[in-house]
């Protein structure tokens, strides 16, 4: 049986309303300077992240917005996480597996997960959020850290 | 025989076995019995050699010689029914 998610992973501390970020590198150096503070990442994050994005982008077009799902490899992590922002303006992002147009990312979740973290059934859980309307706009609506966290969790059974 | 499907991404670890969760599902469903296996880009050589089908989340100008399919569709759900018949249709007598 697969590792049952670990919905701990998300915390109102790792949610995000009020990047100025109006790029991947600015968002970035943001996010960073914040997990950085919480003892999440290594000082190596940051460059592994915006390297890893340049060569593997994350932007996806689902089915209800745009959104992207940076992630740097396990050995930059401190400790695993998941942190979403929902930045002031909408951030562009190349599209995952280059196809298609660059995404205007409404939403960005970085997921910060070990090897074996149940990182399938996290992922797989929030794709799913992202092909229903309400599931989305639900989230969207959300403008507290504490009530994003409840309207993703409330998702994973 | 069951048929080999490789699915890859950067790191092997969070894109790529979700896609390849999927699709061993989606396949089961259809009653196509498939190894789907998530490797990370740089075993993606090796690990293709006996495959049958390759699904990519990653930008590639390579060419292959066994057929490709999109995997950002299963990821998202868009176009994913059409990739999945394409897919199945691909593997099916392997």
């Amino acid at each position: 049986m697969a590792a049952k998610a670990d919905t701990s992973l998300f915390k109102p501390e790792l949610v995000f309303f009020d990047f100025e970020a109006t790029t991947r590198d600015e968002l970035f150096s943001e996010l960073g300077a914040r997990l950085d503070a919480q003892g999440y990442i290594k000082d190596t994050w940051y460059e592994a992240v915006t390297t890893r994005e340049r060569k593997y982008p994350t932007g996806l077009q689902t089915p209800t917005l745009a959104l992207a799902i940076p992630h740097a490899d396990p050995q930059y992590l401190e400790r695993p996480y998941i942190a979403i922002v929902k930045p002031k303006v909408p951030i562009e992002f190349e599209a995952m597996a280059g196809i298609g147009d660059p995404v205007d990312a409404r939403l960005i979740i970085n997921l910060g997960v070990l090897r074996d973290g149940g990182q399938v059934e996290v992922l797989q859980t929030l794709m799913n959020i992202f092909m229903d309307d309400g599931a989305a706009a639900g989230i969207m609506a959300q403008d507290t850290p504490e009530g994003m966290v409840s309207a993703i969790t409330e998702h994973f059974a | 025989m069951a048929a080999k499907v490789i699915v890859a991404c950067g790191s092997g670890v969070a894109t790529s076995q979700t896609v390849a969760s999927k699709i061993s599902r989606l396949l089961k469903q259809r009653g196509v019995e498939a190894d789907v296996e998530a490797v990370d880009i740089k075993a993606l050589k090796h690990a293709i050699k006996d495959a049958d089908a390759y699904v990519s989340i990653v930008k590639s100008d390579e060419e292959f010689t066994i057929p490709v399919f999109n995997g950002v569709a299963f990821l998202t759900g868009m176009g994913q029914d059409a990739e999945l018949d394409a897919l199945v249709a691909a593997i099916k007598d392997k």
